[in-house]
This record gives structure tokens, sequence and C-alpha cells, in this order.
């Protein structure tokens, strides 16, 4: 048998494997038949026996073709591989062969990446890691609703009645997460944070203690023994993780408290305070009896309740709202206008941040589109250099697909390296975001995770895919004649290809005036919010919290002299210009209650007026410098004893007496309908301060002398013109002096408690400008390129034009026209598309319009300014062209 | 004819990497090899012999390339790749240990100790 000529049949790929089958079962029949009839046979009686001998057809058949196709899949990955391989290492070694374009793009690539990975991280934490609670999504925050109040708040008593008799939630429980005592007993006393948290609130979580138990609900009375359940963070730096602890006392305020348990590391008590969990877990029913807890009309705590299965957040409220409809018609005074309402516990934790992390979202997502155009136009550029070579490897048999798959492939490296690149930026960003945006909720948990890694995949191969497609497909479609032709510096062969170059930058252009007006209409709020007059003169003031406990000041008359001989012995420090006391700073959040007038008797006691009340001293007007208007001071003869006076702010007469002095007006605080001991008469008038945030319009305030009221608690104020260190030095010293055992809280300038005021738009501000820099950065530099390409290719037409007549001025001109040209368009699309997102940002503006004509003015302005700074040096460029030289290199 | 024997697992494989170790075959030159050599002894089907070659193709011992019959029609012929040739050589050695350790046993004379 001799070998045959099949070496030179081509086996083609894919083959049809049915066919083949069919054809190979075919000739081995008759070439059975041919040797049988060879041998005697008849023709029948051979194919018969041929048919015998080859056995059944169909069985082998089916056993053949699934060994056929097992191979051919194995087949076709093994040549896919080899040739990603192949791709691979070609796309290395040209991107390594141009390392200044590699490095450009991948930089580019790495930020625009980076960024969009760490906002993201960020959001993947905030937003949607659900919260570490029991099936969380069951969780619903609920409050009571008030005329007047939109404080998010459940008084114990009303919460108490719910509790007992709504029927669609599994439980509610409450917490109270701004609580702080004293502990002595243990070295120098020292402040802890404490929440407040009904027997069942943590089991209603579904929290877990690392050690010892829970706050149960036998813990939750005022008569059950007092236990105080530990942080775990503050049981680790306290008490050195020491397990001993467990049943020793803690001495809170002056009281005993038994550790019975630690919670886990992991457990978040809430997340309505920050991020920062409190030190203790105390059961508020021990202080049911209290003052603010036994006090139907006063909510102050947060409740959170968990829904029934099968029941529906609506259903469940709606019960709620028929229970505050009976405890509205069994306590009008206390519970007049009383309603329920509530939300997912995800959605009141994001609430604030939510706009904010959207708008950057988006941003940086606009930034890595910008960067993805740049180096789309840097990749098209290149691809022009290797026109000749795809020609040339066209010509040689390479397929077209082949090609586009192996700039696609130069792409997607470059995409891969960048987003490698770009997780070191995402884990700085992330530690940068978290630094300048301290205290939002959750905000401390972000870091760069699974679900962000997969993320950062996912936009680095969809980069890679967005700014390769139109490079690769621009080559795939290289023209062998022309290109071959063109040779190096051709003028036709660019052409479509400038185009696309033009049209990606003018998308940079528009993109980036998205970018700047959003970033100017931030600045220009922030500079309205910053410029806000809070009403009073915050540069030189220092305040800070002393609270005297209870247990050891049992008599109001005890605080009053105590905190009289702290104030005189700040008054006496060196430098203080001015010390006062008051219950509440002129800033957010101010103590409210609801007011009546005696002239205006108000039948619906839902529609009582809800004020800020603050307890001060006389002169925490001069030491704040808060303007007075009218009528008289608070003076030493209003002591306690004394005919209550009080001071109100000019919001308050506006309100309530149009404008109309209100001076000598009599009223009284909370809807006691029958108390007629509690008039007081209205003395003075004081300008308002913003006591409900920047950008709010003041509520009003009542304010009320100190020595006419109940105070242990307060701020002490002092004006001084010493730095804040000395002055704080100091006024630990003299508080030292009047009792050792009592911490000074909460130091802080006034300056930095506004700071605090303007913390979040600062953070959107910043970041928004800081994208919008980059975006123009990158549209500049696309400018620059494509004018640039520009002038090199047409040297040989600007030296004609130069050699017949043409000025400087007018080479210039062309240059500069088509970078304004193009400028000009993106511009344009860019107002347009600026004017329909602007709504977007609505909700974070303060005092300037989402369509800002002056932010937008400025912002087209000024990416036209930076246009034509881009096109300036090849305009340079093209004017000293010498024509003699420009037309002979052609 | 004496009684088919059955065959082994896998010795078919063997027979039919055998009867291409001398060159390029078609599957028919295969089985004509094979009917030939056992001159009926095995009972084989041919089909089985064309399983047996996709098989050998799918592990990557033999290789098949479409070409031309001496009688000059499209035909199928099957070769030995060199993983195909080893395998030969090492299944040969195994197949004559085996046989020869079977063979001393069953043809001993006398008792062993």
């Amino acid at each position: 048998m001799h070998v045959p000529t099949w070496r030179r049949y081509r086996r083609f790929w894919p083959s049809d494997i049915d066919a083949d089958l069919d054809e190979e079962f075919r000739f081995h029949v008759d070439a059975e038949v041919e040797y049988l009839t060879a041998r005697g046979w008849t023709p029948a009686a051979a194919r018969e026996e041929a048919l015998r001998r080859f056995g059944d057809v169909e069985q082998y058949r089916r056993d053949c073709r699934s060994a056929d196709e097992r191979r051919a899949g194995r087949e076709h990955r093994k040549e896919n591989l080899s040739v990603l391989k192949q791709d691979l290492r070609f796309a290395l070694r040209s991107l390594r062969r141009q390392p200044a374009f590699t490095a450009i793009t991948v930089i580019t690539l790495a930020l625009g990446i980076g960024a969009n990975t760490a906002i993201f991280s960020v959001i993947n934490s905030v937003m949607l890691t659900p919260l570490p609670y029991h099936e969380p999504h069951q969780l619903v925050m609920l409050w009571e609703t008030r005329p007047g109040s939109d404080r998010p708040l459940v008084s114990y008593r009303n919460f108490e009645d719910w509790r007992q008799r709504q029927r669609g939630f599994e439980d509610i429980g409450v917490y109270y997460p701004w609580a702080s005592f004293t502990m002595t007993g243990r070295g120098d006393a020292e402040r802890v944070d404490g929440a407040l948290v009904s027997g069942n609130y943590l089991q209603l979580l579904g929290v877990r203690p690392a050690l010892g138990r829970l706050v149960t609900p036998a813990d939750d009375s005022p008569w059950s023994a007092r236990v105080a359940l530990l942080d775990n963070g503050f049981f680790q730096s306290r008490f050195g993780g020491d397990r001993s602890v467990l049943g020793s006392t803690l001495l809170l305020d002056g009281q005993a408290y038994t550790v019975v348990g630690v919670l886990a590391p992991d457990v978040r008590v809430s997340y309505r305070a920050g991020d920062q969990n409190p030190d203790v877990v105390l059961p508020v029913g021990l202080f049911a009896t209290d003052a603010p807890y036994n006090r139907r009309g006063q909510p102050g705590l947060f409740a959170v309740g968990r829904l029934k299965p099968g029941v529906t957040m609506q259903q469940a409220l709606s019960d709620l709202q028929r229970v505050s409809a009976e405890l509205r018609a069994e306590y009008p005074g206390e519970n007049a206008g009383l309603g329920a309402s509530g939300a997912p516990m995800m959605h009141m934790v994001v609430k604030f941040i939510k706009p904010a992390l959207q708008i950057l979202m988006a941003a940086v997502a606009l930034v890595l589109l910008i960067a993805c155009a740049n180096v789309s136009s840097l990749v098209l550029s290149r691809s022009v250099a290797r026109q000749r070579e795809f020609a040339l490897r066209t010509a040689l048999g390479a397929a077209r697909g082949r090609i586009v798959r192996q700039v696609l492939t130069e792409s997607m490296v470059l995409a891969l390296v960048g987003g490698a690149l770009g997780m070191g930026i995402a884990v700085a960003g992330v530690r940068l975001l978290v630094a300048l945006q301290r205290g939002a909720p959750r905000i401390a948990d972000s870091h760069v995770n699974t679900p962000v890694l997969l993320f950062a995949l996912g936009v680095s191969l969809l980069t890679g895919l967005l700014f390769g497609l139109a490079p690769a497909l621009q080559s795939g479609s290289a023209q062998l004649g022309s290109a071959l032709k063109e040779g190096g510096r051709g003028t036709s062969g660019g052409a479509s290809l400038q185009r696309t170059r033009a049209a990606l930058t003018v998308a940079e252009v528009a993109l980036a005036v998205v970018l700047l007006a959003g970033s100017g209409l931030l600045v220009r709020s922030f500079a309205r919010l910053t410029a806000v007059d809070p009403g009073f003169q915050p540069s030189h003031v220092i305040a800070a919290m002393v609270r005297l406990p209870a247990a050891k000041y049992p008599s109001v008359e005890q605080a009053r002299v105590t905190l009289d001989q702290l104030l005189a012995k700040v008054r006496a420090i060196p430098g203080v210009q001015s010390a006062t006391l008051g219950s509440d700073l002129p800033i957010c959040c101010q103590g409210q209650s609801t007011i009546s007038f005696a002239s205006r008797p108000e039948a619906d006691q839902g529609k009582l007026a809800v004020l800020n009340v603050a307890v001060v001293d006389p002169e925490y007007f001069e030491t704040l410098q808060i303007p007075f208007v009218g009528g008289r001071h608070i003076e030493t003869g209003d002591r306690a004893g004394a005919p209550l006076v009080a001071l109100v702010s000019e919001r308050v007469a506006q309100k309530f007496f149009a404008g109309a002095s209100p001076i000598g007006e009599r009223l009284r605080l909370g809807g006691q309908v029958n108390d007629t001991r509690s008039w007081r008469t209205i003395v003075g008038v004081v300008r308002d301060t913003r006591t409900d945030g920047l950008a709010e319009a003041p509520r009003g305030t009542l304010y009320l002398p100190r020595a006419q009221e109940e105070m242990r608690d307060g701020w002490v104020i002092v004006r001084n013109a010493q730095p804040a260190e000395q002055t704080t030095a100091q006024l630990r010293r003299a508080l030292a002096e009047v009792d050792r055992n009592v911490p000074l809280e909460r130091v802080q300038t006034m300056d930095a408690a506004l700071a605090v005021e303007v913390q979040g738009p600062k953070f959107s501000m910043l970041l928004l400008t800081i994208f919008a820099a980059v975006a123009l950065a990158l549209a500049s530099v696309g400018i620059y390129g494509v004018i640039s390409y520009n002038v090199t290719q047409r040297t040989g037409e600007i030296g004609v034009r130069v050699a017949l007549g043409a000025q400087r001025r007018d080479v210039v001109a062309l240059v500069v026209g088509q970078a304004m040209a193009m400028a000009a368009v993106g511009v344009a699309i860019g107002v347009l598309l600026a004017l329909w997102g602007g709504k977007s940002l609505s909700a974070m503006l303060f005092g300037v319009g989402p369509r800002d004509p002056l932010v937008l003015g400025a912002a087209s302005v000024f990416l036209l300014a930076v246009a034509l700074a881009a096109a300036l040096a090849p305009a340079l460029r093209a004017m000293r062209i010498d024509p003699t030289i420009a037309m002979r290199a052609d | 004819m004496a009684t088919p024997v059955d065959l082994l697992q896998g010795t078919l494989d063997v027979l039919v990497l055998k009867a291409i170790s001398w060159g390029p075959r078609h599957g028919h030159g295969v089985a004509r090899v094979i009917r030939d050599s056992t001159s009926g002894t095995l009972e084989v089907t041919d089909g089985s012999l064309y399983v047996a070659l996709h098989r050998l193709e799918e592990r990557g011992l033999v290789d098949s390339e479409w070409g031309l019959s001496d009688k000059g029609k499209r035909a199928r012929f099957y070769r030995l790749t060199t993983a195909g040739r080893q395998r030969l050589k090492t299944e040969t050695a195994a197949w004559q240990r085996y046989a020869q350790t079977v063979t001393r046993l069953l043809t001993a004379t006398t008792q062993p100790a």
C-alpha cells in the first residue's frame, strides 16, 4: 500500500463530523464489497456479508461521534488558548517597545479605574452591604409624628404602649445612643459614652455577646438590679480584655452597675450616632421614672421594629397609626396630633450620605469615560503608525478578524494593567475618603474586598473594550494599497481616523463641561453656605461640656452653686474676656419644646408651636456676640422665686406676632393645660442663630435664665484671646479645683463646631472638584494631541500656504480655529447635558440653582480657554514652519 | 474456524495500534490486517474497530487525515502519533510478560513447591 497523496489535503476546521463518519463508513463497506467480490462473492451476497461484518452501524456511529466531539472541543479550546497566548506575547512586546505610550495610557487608566473602585468601595460598604443584623431587611425604624417636629424619635411612655398594643411587628425596641457617664473608682474620673437600650433591643437585632450575656427584659425596669454591658472595643482598651471584669462593679455617675457581659467585636449597637460604638450599654428601663423618660410628650428615643413574616411595612405602620390614634385620645395634652411613621432601617442609615455618593459615582464614571476617550485617541494615533504593519500582515494572509483581535488584546492588556495599578490607587483613595468623611455611617468599614475587586475587574474589561473597539475596527479596515503607498507621512490615510479622534475629543470636552459645571455648582453652593451669618461670632470662642452627676449633686441648688464656682474660676483665668454657661450651643441641635402663648390660646393642642429652648446665663449673648434687638437683658434679679422671664429670638416675633414686639407676652412650655404656675414673660429679643444647620432658616429660640431653671449639665463657653490649647488646659484646672471627679468633655472651638456643619458639603465639593480637574487635564491633553497631530500632518499644506503668501496670523488662526471649533461643539453639548442632568444635584445645593447661568457660563469659558491654551503650542509650531523645508519633505 | 475468543479490555486498542504501526492505513485496511492475521480467531466487528480508532484519536495516540486510497477514492487514513508508538511498545511488553507468566503456569508439568 503506497502512501497516497493525502498530505496535500488540508484538514479544514471545523469539519463536519457526521458527514465525515458517513463517508468513512461508506468507504469501508464499499471496499469490503470489492474485496469479497474479487474472491468470488456475488455483489448482493458480498454487500450483505460486509454489513454483517461491520455490525450495528448506528451504535458505532454514536460512539465515534461522541469521541470526535470531545476531541473537537478540546482542540478548539487549545487553539483559542494558543492564539490568545500568541496575541498576549505580541501585545506585551509591542507595548514594551513604546514605553512612553504605555506608561501614559496605563497611568490614565489606573487613575480612572482606581477612582471608580474607591468610590464603589464606599458605596458597597455603605449602601450595598446588608446591615450586620439578623435578617436586616425586616428591621424598620419607627418614630412619632407630631405637628411641628421632624425628629424621628419616640417617647419612652408611648413606646411602651406601642409595643404592647401593636400587631404588625414581632417586637419593637428602643435605644438612646448619646448617653454619657462619669466613671469613677478606677483611677481618675473619666467620661464614658453610653447607649441606653430597651431589654429586648439587642435580641431584636440578633447580636451576640462575646462574654457573659446581653441586657435582657428582666434588667429593664426601675426596680431591676443595675447591670451594664461593655462594648468590645472599650473592654479591650480600658480593661485590656481581662475577663475578670465580668461580674465586677462599675461606678457610673456614682451608681454601681454590675458588668454582665461584653459585646462581640463586630457588633454595632446602632448606626445613628456616627460610627462610634458606645463604651457601655445600659437598660433604659432603669431610668424610666426619671426625666425625660417619664414624659410622654418628650420624644427622645430611636425605635426599631422587626416585621412579622408576611406583614408588609405599610400594614405594620398603619397598625401603629391605629395605636397612636388611641394614645392621642387617651392623652390629649401630651399626645396632641400624635401619629406614627417609619422607614426601612437601611434607608435611614444611608439617608444623608446616599445623594452625595450617587453624585460622586456618576462623576467618577464620567472621569473614566473621559479617560477612555483619551486613551482611545492615543491608541488610534498609534495605530496610524502601525497601519503599514497591519496592511502587510493582511497581505501575508492574516484574517481581518485576527488583526482586530490582536489590537483588542493590546487594549485589554493595557486596561488590565491599568486596573491592577488602579487597585493601589483605590486602596489609597478609600483611606482618603474615610478620613475626609469620618463619622458618616458605615464608611469606616469600607475596604477593597472581593465584590470590589470583581467590580474593578469588570470595569477594567469594559474600559478595555470601550477604548479598544474604535482602534480595533479602524485597524481591521486598513486598506492594503493605500496604507502601503502612503508611506511614512501620508496625508489622506488618517482622515477618517482624525474624524474619530476629533469626535472623541468633542465628547471629552462635553463630559468635562458637565463635571466642571457640577463642581462649580457645589463650590458656589459651599461658598454661599460658609458665607451664611451663623448669628454669632465664632472666632476665639471655646466651648466644653460639664456634667454634674445627679448622684453626687442630688439637689439642684448644689449643682447651681458648683457651676457658679466654676464660672467664677473660669472668669479669673488671665486673658478670658467673657465666660458663660448655657444648656446648648447656638448651632445645631438645641433642645426643643412645644410652647403656648397666653394671648393666642390654641384649642388644637396638635398645632402648638415647637421652639428651640436654651437655658443660659446673662453673659451668654455677650460671650457669643449674639446681637441684642430690644427689651431688656436677663438680669441678676431674674432669680429663683422672682417672676419667670424669657428672651426670644427675632424669628419668634416674626412667626407668631407678625413682626410686632413680643415683649410683655406670656408663654409657657409644653402642653400642660392646667398648669398655671409656669407662665413666663418675654422681656427681650435677640438675633437668631442658625440653630437648624447653616442651610436652614432658624426655627426660633426661647432663652430661659439659668437662675430660674434646673441645670446640672451645660456648656462652659469662653471668649479668650489666648490659643485654644492653653485655654483648654486652664479650663481643666479650673474644673478640677471645683470637682476633680468631673471631666471636661467635648472641648471644641466654635470655628471647629461650625466646620463640622459644612463637612458633608465640603466632602462632595472637594471630590467633585478633584474629578473636574482631572477631567479638564485629560480633555486638554486630548485637544492638544489631536491638534498637534494635525499640524504635523498638514505641514506640507501649511508650507504651500505660506509660500503662496499666507501670513503667520492666518496659519495660527487656521490651527487655533480648528481647536476652538472642536471645543465649541463640545461645550455646546456639555452645556445641554449639564442643563439636563443638573437636577440630580439640586438636593445638594444651597443658594444656587442647578442651572445657574453663571456657573454654566464660567465652565464654558474656562473650557474654551483650556482649549485655546492646548492649541497654542501646535499653533506656534505651525507658525514657524519653513515653507522651503516643509515642501521639500514631501 | 475455532471458537471465537472474547477480547480483554484494551486488547483491541493494542491490536489497532499494531495494525497501523507499519504506516498510515485506512479503517478497512486495519480491519483486513486484523482479520487476516488472526484468521477469524477473534470475534471483532469492523464497526468496533472504528470506535477504537476514534477513541485512540481522541486520546492523542492516533492521528487521522483524509487522503486517497490506492483505488483513488477519498478515505480517512490513520497513523500512530509519537505517543501512540510509545504506548504500543509498553503495551506489547506488558502483554508479553503477562502471556509468558500465564503460559508458564498453565504448561507446568510439575506441581510447584
